[in-house]
C-alpha cells in the first residue's frame, strides 16, 4: 500500500497552527466579536487565501488530535491528562453563550449547572476521542461534510461586487445581455367589440385622413381617442421588445409592429381587442446593452453566479491538496461485478480519477 | 514530563482552536445566510434585461400593473417543511420572469412576468427555521431540526413531514415557540429565537432592495403575521411596507400574543416618519367567523379608537388565493349564482366548528356589516379594497395559470396525482384537489415604483382577478354623462367628476339623480374573451343589510334581462377532451355608462364589479388529462376566470 502523503501535510498543518497558537488568538471571544473580527477578514480578496489555510486547520485538526492521542494518550493518562481546567476565558464564553441566549446574563445557580454540564461535556467529549468513537462514524462524517459546504458558500462574500468585477462578468456573459430587437409606438384604437366588423374600415378611413392632413404626431396622439376608441393600455409606449408587445396585445401585433416603417402611421394592425393604426417612434435595433443600463441585474446574476462557483470552486481548490489513490484492480472487479444498469446511469466520474 | 506537557497544552490549544473556528463557521454562515442558498435556481440568465434608463413619465391617468403580494419561500417554516428549499431570492428571480427549478424538479417560468410582488415569509418561527440550519447552535441537533432539513429529501419524506408537522398544527395552535429549539421561555419572552428573526428580518429587506428595478420591477419588504387561533383558525395578515426605515425587528403573532389588535398598535408605534405600512388579512374564509367578527380578539367590544387604528392600517383584503375564494359563498347571506366559484369549505353543519364556511367569513357580507358599524362606532372598520394573491409556499410567485399549474406546496403537492387525489392531512378534512392557482393583485398606478404601487394600494385603487389578466376599470360620479365609457375624455372627466375604484362617493348634490358608474374591462390577450360584467351593490337600511348583482354589459350583442339583470347564456362552450374553448364568443372588451336603478340617497352602500370570462379548463382538467384519467367528479371541469374591482362607497350627509 502506497504510504498517503495526507501525513506530511499534517505536520506542515502541525506547525502552522502553532504558530498562530502562539500568536495569542483570542480565545475568549464570543460569537459576536468573533463575527466582528471575522468577517471582514473573510472579506478581504487579498486574505481570501489566508482564508484557506485556517479551514484546512479546521479539517485536519481533528486528525492530528487523533496521532497526538494515540502519540500520547495512555501515557498522558496520568494527572495531566485528567485535569480539566474551566479557566476565566472559558467561564466568560459560556456566560457570553447562555446570555446571547436568553438575553440575559445567568445567575449564580445557573452558573453552576453551566460549568457542571461544560465539564460533563468535556469529560464525555475526551472520553469519546480516547475510544476512538469519532472514527467510522457516518453521522460525524456528514456533519462535518455540511459545515464544510456551509463554509464554502460564505467563501462568495455578499459584499457588493466591485465595479472591475462587474464589468469583468459582464464582459465575459454579454451574449446573455443582448436585447432584441424593440419598437416605440403610438397608436389609435377601433374597437371590435364597439363596431363590431365595421372597425377595420373606421381604421382605414382614418388613416387617408391622416395621410392626406398633417396631423402630427403629437396631436394624433392627443386626438388618439377622438379618431377612434378609448383603449384601457396605454396609447404610447416607450421601445418594446416582441414579448414585451404580445404580452399586451398579442403576437400577430407584435411581429406586424416591428416590421413597421418608423415615422409614419400604419396599418390597420390587428390586436386581440380590434384594429390599431399604429406609428413606430422609434426602431431598436437588436444590441448589447452598455452595463450602465443593466447595472442592477448583472450585479444579480454575479451574485448567483458566485455563489453558484463558490461551492465548486472551494471544493476543487482542496481536492489539489490531495492524492487520491484507487486500487484499480478491486475497483475493476467491483464493476465487473455489478449488474448492468437498465438505463445509462451517470458514471460518477471523479471517483475513478487518479492524480 | 515537559515535552509531555507542552505537547499536551497543544493539542488543548488546538482543540480550544477547533472550537474557535467552528465559532467562526457559525459566525459565517449567519451572516452569510443572507447568501441564496437555491439550490433549485438556475444559472444567471438574463430573460427580462430591459435597460433601466430614466423612467418613462408617470403617467397621470394611471396604467395597470399586476403583482403578488403573498410568497413563501424557504424562509417560512411550512414551505421549509414542505421540501422547498428555493429561498427569497428565487422567488424574485420567478417573478421577475427567469427560469427557475421548482421543488419537485420542475422547470418553470411566467409567460409574462410580474410587474410588483412582495415575499412574505411567515412570522413565526422565522427564528426557530433559521436556527435548525445553523450547525453551530445546539438547536441544529435536536429531532425536530433533523426532521425539517430531512424534508427535502424525497416526495413522501416531505409528505409525511409535512402531514405530522400539519397536524402538530393544531397543537401549537395559537402559534408559539418551539421550546426545544429556542430554549423553555414563555412566549413573548425575549429567547434567542427572537433574536435570530431579527437578522433575518435585515436579510429580507435586503433581499427586497436587492431586486428592486425600478420603473421594471417593484419590490416590497413584508412578511405574513401568522395569528391562529384553535384548530388552525387563521387571523392572518400580510404586511407589506413603502420603504423608509422599517421597523427594527419583526413582532410575530407569538410575541404579540395572537392579537391583532397589537399588530396595529405595534406598527403605529414603529412604522413612522417615512416608514408606511398596510398589512392586508386574507384567507378569512378559513377564520372560522373570527376575521369579521363585530368584536375585538378578546371578546371585548369594540371602540371607535381601535376601529381607526384599523381601519388606517388594513385598506385592502386578499379575497382569491390558492386556499380558495373569499369574496362570497352562495346561500351564506347571498343567493348569488356566481359564489359558488372555488370554495374551500361547504357551509358548517349545525354544531359544526372549524372546517366549513360561515356567512361571516366572506368578505361581501362583511362590507355589508361595515355599513352597519360605521353608523354605531363613526368608523366602517371593514371598508376593504381587494387584491388577489397566489399564497404560493413554492417560491412560485404569479403561477396562476390553469394550464401549467405545478402546485403551491413544495414537494407535498408538486405531482398532479397528489394534487388530484389527496388529503391535506389526517387532522385537516381538505382535498389538494379543492386548491387552485391562486389570483393577482392588480393596482391602476402613475408607474412602477414602490411609491406609486403603495400608493395605489393604500388608496385601494386596487383590483383582484383569480389568475388571469383581466383589466377592469370603475368609476363612480353624481355628473357623468350617460355615455362617459364611449367619450374620448373619458378618463380624464371620470377622474375630475368621480372617483376611481376604492374611493367614496361624495354626498349626493342637491336634486341629485341617482350615482352613475363607468363600468369597463378588458380581456387577457392569453385567455377567454369577456362574457359580462357586473356590478355588486350592498347597502344598509339602518341595522339591516342587503346586497343585488346586476348585469350591467352583456358580450355578444346580448342585453341583461330587465327583471332578472341577468345577461342571457351566450353559448360559449369548452371541449373537455382537449380544452379548446369557443373562440367567436367573448368580448375582447366591455363598456358601459350605469346608473344604479334602485338608488335611495338615504343609505349607505358600496358598489363593485365583477368581470366574468367565458369558461375555460380547470386545472384539475388538465392534470386528470396529463394522467389519461377520468374527469373528477368532485370539483367542476371548467372555471370562469374574473377579476373584481375595489369598491366605491356612498355615505349619505349627516342628516
Amino acid at each position: 500500500m502506497p504510504l498517503s502523503t495526507q501525513t506530511e501535510i499534517e505536520v506542515e498543518t502541525v506547525a502552522t497552527s502553532l504558530s498562530i497558537v502562539d500568536e495569542g488568538e483570542p480565545r475568549e471571544c464570543h460569537l459576536t466579536s468573533w463575527r466582528r473580527a471575522a468577517i471582514p477578514w473573510l472579506k478581504t480578496p487579498s486574505l481570501r487565501s489566508v482564508m484557506r489555510e485556517p479551514l484546512a486547520h479546521f479539517l485536519l485538526a481533528g486528525a492530528l488530535l487523533l496521532i497526538l492521542s494515540s502519540l500520547f494518550g495512555r501515557s498522558a493518562a496520568g494527572n495531566n491528562r485528567s485535569r480539566i481546567q474551566v479557566s476565566a476565558p472559558e467561564i466568560q464564553r459560556l456566560r457570553e453563550i447562555w446570555t446571547r441566549q436568553w438575553g440575559r446574563p445567568p445567575d449564580a445557580k445557573q452558573m453552576d449547572n453551566l460549568i457542571a454540564d461544560y465539564v460533563r461535556e468535556e469529560i464525555y467529549y475526551r472520553e469519546a476521542l480516547d475510544s476512538g468513537l469519532d472514527k467510522d462514524d457516518t453521522i460525524i462524517r456528514r456533519r462535518l461534510v455540511e459545515k464544510m459546504e456551509f463554509l464554502s458558500q460564505e467563501i462568495a462574500s455578499t459584499n457588493d461586487p466591485s465595479e472591475a468585477d462587474l464589468q469583468q462578468f459582464f464582459e465575459s456573459n454579454r451574449q446573455k445581455y443582448s436585447l432584441p430587437a424593440e419598437a416605440g409606438f403610438t397608436h389609435i384604437y377601433f374597437s371590435s367589440s364597439r363596431r363590431g366588423a365595421a372597425a377595420f374600415q373606421d381604421a382605414r378611413d382614418v388613416l387617408a385622413r391622416l395621410e392626406s392632413s398633417q396631423i402630427s404626431r403629437a396631436d394624433a396622439a392627443i386626438l388618439g381617442a377622438r379618431l377612434g376608441d378609448n383603449f384601457m393600455l396605454r396609447s404610447e409606449y416607450p421601445p418594446q421588445t416582441r414579448d414585451q408587445i404580445k404580452n399586451l396585445f398579442g403576437d400577430e401585433f407584435a411581429v406586424k409592429v416591428l416590421e413597421l416603417e418608423s415615422g409614419k402611421w400604419a396599418g390597420p394592425v390587428r390586436s386581440t381587442y380590434g384594429w390599431h393604426l399604429v406609428c413606430v417612434l422609434e426602431h431598436v435595433a437588436p444590441r448589447l446593452p452598455a452595463l450602465s443600463e443593466i447595472r442592477s441585474q448583472v450585479a444579480i446574476d454575479y451574485k448567483n453566479q458566485r455563489l453558484q462557483a463558490a461551492s465548486d470552486g472551494y471544493y476543487d481548490r482542496l481536492r489539489k491538496r490531495y492524492q487520491v489513490e484507487i486500487d484499480q484492480g478491486a475497483l475493476a472487479a467491483a464493476k465487473s461485478q455489478a449488474v448492468p444498469a437498465p438505463s445509462a446511469a451517470p458514471t460518477a466520474g471523479s471517483a475513478a480519477d487518479v492524480d | 514530563m515537559s515535552t509531555q506537557s507542552s505537547v499536551l497544552k497543544r493539542s488543548r490549544k488546538i482543540a480550544s482552536q477547533l472550537v474557535a473556528i467552528l465559532l467562526i463557521s457559525a459566525a459565517s454562515f449567519w451572516y452569510a445566510s443572507d447568501s441564496s442558498r437555491g439550490k433549485g435556481a438556475t444559472p444567471a440568465g438574463a430573460t427580462q434585461s430591459a435597460p433601466a434608463g430614466p423612467l418613462p413619465a408617470p403617467n397621470a391617468l394611471r396604467n395597470a400593473y399586476f403583482g403578488d403580494l403573498h410568497v413563501h419561500t424557504s424562509y417560512s417554516l411550512d414551505a421549509y417543511a414542505m421540501g422547498n428549499r428555493n429561498d427569497p431570492r428565487v422567488a424574485y428571480r420567478y417573478g421577475r420572469g427567469e427560469a427557475v427549478v421548482l421543488p419537485g424538479g420542475v422547470r418553470s417560468q411566467l409567460r409574462v412576468p410580474l410587474d410588483f410582488m412582495a415575499v412574505t415569509d411567515h412570522d413565526i418561527w422565522l427564528g426557530e427555521i433559521s436556527l435548525c440550519q445553523d450547525p453551530a447552535d445546539p438547536a441544529y441537533n435536536t429531532s425536530i431540526c433533523r426532521d425539517l432539513r430531512w424534508a427535502d429529501q424525497d416526495y413522501d419524506t416531505s409528505r409525511t413531514l409535512f402531514t405530522g408537522l400539519i397536524s402538530s398544527y393544531f397543537d401549537i395552535s395559537p402559534a408559539r415557540h418551539n421550546t426545544e429549539i429556542c430554549g423553555d421561555v414563555a412566549p413573548g419572552e425575549r429567547n434567542k429565537c427572537v433574536e435570530r428573526a431579527r437578522s433575518i428580518w435585515k436579510q429580507i429587506q435586503r433581499n427586497a432592495n436587492e431586486f428592486y428595478q425600478p420603473g421594471l420591477f417593484t419590490t416590497f419588504a413584508g412578511f405574513e403575521w401568522t395569528a391562529g387561533f384553535k384548530r388552525v383558525g387563521m387571523l392572518h395578515r400580510n404586511v407589506i411596507f413603502r420603504g423608509g426605515k422599517l421597523p427594527d425587528t419583526v413582532l410575530s403573532a407569538v410575541e404579540l400574543n395572537n392579537t391583532p389588535e397589537r399588530l396595529w398598535q405595534w406598527l403605529e408605534r414603529d412604522c413612522t416618519d417615512d416608514c408606511q405600512v398596510i398589512s392586508i388579512p386574507h384567507n378569512t374564509n378559513w377564520g372560522w367567523g373570527r376575521d369579521f367578527a363585530t368584536e375585538n380578539s378578546d371578546g371585548s367590544p369594540f371602540t371607535a379608537d381601535g376601529l381607526k387604528r384599523r381601519a388606517r392600517t388594513e385598506p385592502l383584503v386578499e379575497i382569491h388565493q390558492v386556499k380558495g375564494n373569499s369574496e362570497c359563498s352562495t346561500g351564506l347571506g347571498t343567493d348569488d349564482e356566481q359564489c359558488n366559484f372555488e370554495q374551500l369549505f361547504k357551509p358548517c353543519k349545525p354544531g359544526e366548528e372549524a372546517f366549513c364556511a360561515r356567512a361571516a367569513d366572506y368578505v361581501r357580507n362583511a362590507l355589508k356589516t361595515g355599513l352597519v358599524l360605521e353608523q354605531q362606532y363613526g368608523v366602517n372598520p371593514f371598508k376593504y379594497g381587494f387584491i388577489g394573491s397566489t399564497d404560493t409556499h413554492s417560491s412560485a410567485p404569479g403561477s396562476t395559470d390553469e394550464a401549467t399549474w405545478h402546485g403551491a406546496h413544495g414537494l407535498t403537492d408538486s405531482r398532479p396525482e397528489s394534487r388530484l387525489d389527496r388529503e391535506l392531512a389526517e387532522r385537516v378534512p381538505i382535498k389538494e384537489i379543492a386548491f387552485n392557482p391562486g389570483g393577482l393583485a392588480g393596482v391602476w398606478a402613475e408607474e412602477n415604483t414602490r411609491e406609486s404601487i403603495f400608493d395605489a394600494l393604500k388608496r385601494r385603487e386596487s383590483f383582484a382577478t383569480s389568475g388571469t389578466r383581466i383589466r377592469v376599470r370603475f368609476f363612480a360620479g353624481w355628473n357623468y354623462p350617460d355615455d362617459l365609457d364611449r367619450r374620448p375624455d373619458l378618463l380624464q372627466r371620470a377622474y375630475r367628476d368621480g372617483v376611481p375604484m376604492g374611493g367614496d362617493l361624495p354626498p349626493s348634490p342637491a336634486g341629485t339623480r341617482a350615482p352613475r358608474f363607468v363600468v369597463w374591462a378588458i380581456k387577457d390577450p392569453s385567455s377567454a374573451g369577456l362574457q359580462k360584467i357586473q356590478v355588486v351593490k350592498g347597502w344598509a337600511e339602518g341595522p339591516k343589510t342587503f346586497e343585488r348583482v346586476y348585469d350591467v354589459a352583456c358580450s355578444d350583442g346580448l342585453a341583461p334581462d330587465g327583471k332578472t339583470h341577468r345577461c342571457p347564456d351566450n353559448g360559449a362552450k369548452v371541449n373537455l377532451t382537449d380544452c379548446s374553448y369557443s373562440s367567436n364568443k367573448g368580448a375582447a372588451e366591455l363598456s358601459t355608462t350605469w346608473t344604479d336603478p334602485d338608488s335611495n340617497p338615504s343609505d349607505r352602500a358600496f358598489y363593485y364589479v365583477r368581470a366574468l370570462e367565458n369558461p375555460t379548463c380547470r386545472w384539475s382538467t388538465y392534470d386528470a388529462h396529463q394522467l389519461g384519467l377520468k374527469l373528477p367528479d368532485n370539483v367542476p371541469a371548467t372555471v370562469q376566470e374574473r377579476a373584481w374591482s375595489s369598491p366605491i362607497w356612498y355615505t349619505p350627509s349627516a342628516q
